[in-house]
């Protein structure tokens, strides 16, 4: 049903998207006006090159940044800059098989051309247009040398199952959508970090800390040779705070707050900012002298945010277009389209769409993705059966166009990578009640314990196919339970399995939504991206010893920490 | 204000009445830290911290460019750094961790530093804390490393590893950074770009401006201390083109303004007319073939032809320990370290290296050195005399005869090593820029060449020469490499001109344009790009 569609759509001679919040004249933006100037130049000559240059696109980006970072009652980085980077693509041969397509037992270029440009470019129009004109020509030059290198590996390797086109050509949108910058008023920002930062001071157990305040602002340009022009804006700001410390059995501990703004406006008080760090560092003190963990596999609760970040580890990743058709990926679901692949509690949605969650901005969130598609709400799997894929412009097997989810980083090409990635679960009951069922579920498995991971640091999961299609997540703060209820802190275990058999174990989830909000690094560079979930209960799950540093923590303590008279 | 206190030490006692210290909060962190690393910093079963460096640079700077005729990207407000070097030798005089590596790279030769450190006391002291254990407890594996290294090799009873100083203080007022007009600046960066080269294919054009200032806070664990800044401020002017042949050449010229003055606008619109007139000239060049004769350098490429040479040999007289057999490169022991009184360069010459020198005829030199790197006064060197090797930068670590440290450690990314700072060649005999031309002229007669090969430092790896027909005098461009420029050719340098001018790209020296005997150009061999799909918008 779904190919149907997708189909009809695209007899239908690329219709004109996404008109709805248009607030600005696309044609009267002057960088798509040298955009497109020196794009017919060029195209004209090189689609008549051999081998054709068939598609070409141009991305603009200008933004302001600020940064700053307090740490011991001092300011130790404080700036302001503008940027804007020019982007060139170019693809090679025909949409059938282009310099693009994956290679077999070799390594893939996912390099771009780009090149910093003038700010503001309406000064400049010479030096933007001579920079679009070299770096055309150069990426024209790569895009023809990776074809070669296309063509050699078809001839000379085994045939991929996936015969899929590498292109599908997007459809044409005319849209321009422009907002103010948020004012940024640093002075405010370092009267509330400077006393914060002195938290921190004296205390033995951490031995670094930091404050930190960044924004990221501006409007992004997009043209292509299918005639789509675009302008949309982006705004990250982000308060984060860290502290690191050492166990002295040389075992890294930290505690990390975040807090993600849509204006000045939404900066925490010093009185709740203060009370987060109090805790973190509470936590931390705790951490210091908490026994180590040992391997087990038991009854397990992944908090909220804990479970967003397995969500995304375990089973966001692997519903990646590109891992369906790139041989040497792991394909773990490939071709189960509508089989039960987890727990039929479970729902899994991306929703680019979705700009805020309970009042928090989502990094996530955009209106067109790095390809110049609008970016659509795909449900991926719905009560545990198959159903989608996160698609950019390049298709696989059953699924022909892009749902809007390619994405990059300047300076690299486009992968079908998450946006905003959210769990739902058919049925929800209240936390406490999760954790009424942690304990019955101990009792009935009759474990000495089971787990509470209140918070992971990160993450990361094997999806190549040389290596086992594993995953392995980073606690900071792991309670075991035992069946009266008690919990006790301990530290240095982390949560590994394989993305099947860990979904399908779910058995309950609370009704406690929580936001992970963070950016994650995969071959097209780092995105922004938030992941939302509920409190999961797993049945089962298996938890093994952290790695560890082996130094002792400094023979001194920090200069500002009391020495502690001898007994 | 500027003052210097050097008071000397008799049988190894310090003097007590040093120069006092700066109330700074900077020095006080430093201080306080240094303090309690001395009496308290101890490992269990191991070496003592023996002598420690801290080293804090503070970098403030504004930066303008301008990019075929309009401004690129510009910050906003300027980022401020302040950074912390720390290194330290644990063991004692006699025998310590210093020089000696484990590493066939030498990491474990390496500084801890900080970087970003917060402008504030604890924040400071901290930064100091976290590189002074890691460097600790790195100098104390190198110690027991080299001591199980001097057992093995039957090497006790060596000479000392580190030699006393006289007490030193360098204070120099550092005023507060002050920024340039942003919008004067702009304009003129503007008009630079403006103005363009006559040059056919131009593809990028770029005016960037710098002001710069380093303020530099030293103390050692002897007391040593030093406060100064070190002031730059210029404009680089790049532009690449694409030849005949399809080769894109890359033309650039460093502009040095006068931190402390007002912009001579009218000067330096002359510099940048006589910089693209010249480069317009070179612009249809021919192709080199293989040659080898007579080459006349012009000052600017002596500059970079000594500092290859000569003054990279200079460095590290004192070889390095070393459980690992070959070390690399930039580790590798001065070739001049067993060469004293022979004579290593021709007999034109005298060389000096002034590490107190700022400027030499109104060019700024940037490596004022006021303290070394083990806080030690560093003292004029007559490093050749008639050709002559005379004498040899040292450090704490002393070579065979040597009764203790001219004051020539230095140290950039690794712990201290003897290294020059600003090198002087001053030739014996000169002549004019145009009695060299015709000398070097008749030289090539002499040996029949139908052409000889002037180099002046335009490229680096490939090079744009003039050649020189010896017949008629006609001059063209050729692009070439230069290869043969090796601590032999020092020797048959056979005539100088009185034009001496400061080179500096990564060092700092100050030559006259010179007549190597000897030198090899061979043709460019890497191929050219293809020629643009489109021209040039």
């Amino acid at each position: 049903m779904k190919k149907i569609l997708f189909l009809a759509v695209l007899v239908s001679g690329f219709p004109v998207l996404g008109a709805a919040q248009n607030n600005c004249t696309i044609g009267q933006q002057v960088p798509i006006q040298l955009m497109q100037q020196e794009f017919k130049r060029n195209f004209k000559v090189l689609k008549k090159e051999n081998p054709p240059i068939y598609y070409l696109s141009y991305i603009y980006q200008e933004s302001v940044q600020h940064q700053l970072t307090a740490t011991y009652g001092g300011i130790s980085t404080e700036y302001s800059w503008t940027t804007g980077d020019i982007e060139v693509q170019a693809r090679a041969g025909s949409p059938k098989m282009d310099n693009t397509r994956s290679l077999r037992g070799e390594r893939d270029d996912w390099s771009t051309l780009y090149s910093s440009v003038s700010t503001p470019y309406d000064l400049d129009k010479k030096g933007f247009l001579a920079s679009l004109w070299r770096l055309t020509n150069s990426a024209a030059l790569k895009a023809q040398e990776n074809f070669a290198r296309v063509k050699n590996n078809v001839r000379n390797m085994a045939v991929n199952k996936d015969q899929s086109d590498d292109f599908v050509f997007p459809p044409v949108s005319l849209f321009c959508h422009e907002e103010p910058l948020q004012e940024i008023d640093l002075q405010k920002v370092k009267e509330l970090l400077l006393p914060i930062s002195q938290m921190t001071k004296g205390k033995k157990t951490i031995l670094d800390s930091s404050f930190s305040f960044s924004t990221r602002q501006g409007h992004r340009y997009f043209v292509d040779s299918r005639g789509t022009q675009i302008k949309t804006p982006f705004s990250f700001i982000r308060l984060t705070y860290s502290l690191y410390g050492r166990g002295a059995d040389g075992m890294e501990i930290s505690r990390f707050g975040d807090y993600n703004l849509r204006s000045m406006a939404d900066l925490p008080t010093a009185q709740k900012l203060a009370a987060d760090v109090q805790k973190s560092m509470d936590e931390l003190e705790a951490l210091a002298v908490a026994p180590e963990g040992m391997p087990d596999s038991a009854p397990v609760i992944l908090k909220g945010r804990a479970a967003a970040v397995f969500a995304h580890e375990v089973m966001g990743h692997r519903l990646e277009g590109d891992d369906q058709k790139n041989a040497s990926s792991g394909q773990t679901l490939t071709g189960k389209v509508g089989q039960q692949v987890i727990s039929p509690l479970i729902t899994i949605t991306a929703e680019p769409t979705l700009k805020e969650f309970n009042q928090e901005p989502l990094r996530g969130y955009y209106e067109y993705d790095d390809e110049g598609v609008k970016a659509q709400a795909v449900t991926l799997i719905e009560k545990g059966i198959l159903k989608n894929f996160m698609m950019k412009s390049s298709p696989i097997e059953g699924f022909s166009l892009s749902n809007g989810h390619g994405r990059k980083s300047i300076g690299l090409r486009a992968a079908a990578r998450m946006s905003v990635l959210r769990v739902k679960a058919e049925k929800t009951i209240s936390y406490d009640e999760l954790e009424q069922k942690l304990l019955a579920e101990i009792k009935r498995q009759n474990k000495p314990y089971g787990y509470i991971v209140e918070d992971l640091s990160g993450g990361f999961t094997f999806t190549t196919s040389s290596m086992p299609q594993s995953f392995k997540l980073e606690t900071k703060m792991v309670y075991k339970v035992y069946p009266d209820g008690k919990k006790e802190l301990v530290r240095g275990l982390d949560i590994v399995g394989t993305p099947l058999v860990s979904f399908s174990r779910i058995v309950a989830a609370a009704d406690d939504d929580t936001i992970f909000n963070g950016s994650c690094g995969s071959t097209s560079g780092w995105v922004p991206q938030s992941n939302i979930s509920p409190s999961l209960l797993f049945e089962s799950m298996e938890l093994e010893k952290s790695a560890k540093s082996h130094y002792k923590p400094p023979i001194l303590p920090a200069p500002d920490v009391k020495k502690e008279k001898k007994k | 204000m500027k003052y210097i206190v050097t008071l000397l030490c008799f049988f190894g006692v310090l003097s007590a009445q040093a120069q006092k210290m700066p109330d700074h909060l900077y020095l006080r962190a430093m201080r306080d830290e240094m303090q309690r690393s001395k009496k308290e910093l101890r490992m269990k079963g191991g070496p003592k911290p023996f002598f420690i460096v801290y080293k804090l640079t503070q970098t403030e700077k504004q930066q303008l460019s301008s990019h075929f005729g309009q401004a690129v990207v510009n910050n906003l407000q300027e980022p401020q750094d302040l950074h912390a070097d720390v290194y330290l030798y644990a063991g004692t005089a006699k025998s310590n961790s210093s020089g000696f590596s484990a590493d066939k790279s030498g990491s474990d030769l390496g500084v801890s530093y900080e970087v970003n450190i917060p402008k504030s006391y604890d924040g400071i002291r901290r930064a100091l804390w976290k590189s002074t254990n890691t460097q600790y407890l790195s100098a104390a594996t190198l110690y027991e490393k080299k001591e199980a290294y001097k057992k093995q090799k039957n090497l006790e009873g060596e000479e000392a590893d580190f030699s006393y100083a006289p007490k030193t203080a360098y204070v120099e007022d550092i005023p507060p950074f002050t920024y340039r007009d942003e919008a004067q600046y702009q304009q003129l960066l503007n008009e630079i770009t403006s103005l363009r080269p006559e040059i056919k294919h131009l593809e990028k054009l770029v005016a960037e401006f710098t002001r710069r200032q380093q303020e530099i806070y030293f103390l050692d664990s002897e007391g040593d201390f030093a406060v100064y800044p070190l002031q730059k401020e210029f404009i680089q002017v790049l532009f690449t083109y694409r030849s005949k042949h399809g080769y894109v050449i890359e033309e650039k010229e460093t502009f040095d303004l006068d931190f402390n003055a007002p912009l001579d606008k009218e000067k330096l619109m002359q510099q940048v007319r006589a910089f693209y007139q010249a480069a317009a000239q070179r612009q249809n060049f021919e192709m080199a073939q293989s040659y080898i004769g007579p080459v006349l350098l012009r000052a600017q490429g002596a500059g970079r032809y000594f500092n290859r040479t000569f003054v990279s040999a200079m460095a590290n007289t004192k070889p390095l320990l070393s459980s690992e057999i070959s070390l690399g490169f930039s580790l590798a022991v001065s070739p001049f370290k067993d060469r004293m009184g022979l004579r290593v360069i021709s007999p034109l010459f005298d060389v000096y290296d002034r590490p107190f020198a700022k400027e030499y005829n109104g060019q700024k030199l940037s490596k004022f050195t006021p303290i070394d790197a083990e806080g030690v006064k560093p003292q004029e060197l007559q490093l050749i005399k008639n050709g002559k090797l005379m004498t040899l930068p040292t450090i704490r670590s002393l070579i065979k005869d040597q009764k203790q440290s001219n004051g020539h450690a230095r140290s950039v990314n690794y712990a201290p090593r003897a290294a020059l700072t600003n090198v002087f060649f001053i030739p014996k005999k000169t002549m004019s820029v145009a009695e060299l031309e015709r000398l070097f002229l008749e030289k090539c007669k002499e040996q029949e060449m139908e052409y000889c090969y002037i180099w002046d430092d335009k490229g680096d790896a490939n090079s744009l020469l003039e050649r020189v027909y010896t017949q008629d005098g006609r001059r063209e461009w050729v692009l070439g490499r230069i290869s043969g420029a090796d601590l032999r050719s020092l020797r048959s340098i056979s005539a100088a001109a009185d034009d001496l001018q400061v080179w500096q790209d990564g060092g700092n020296v100050v030559a006259p344009s010179i007549i190597l005997e000897e030198l090899t150009i061979d043709p460019v061999f890497a191929k050219p790009p293809r020629k643009p799909f489109v021209p040039f918008p």
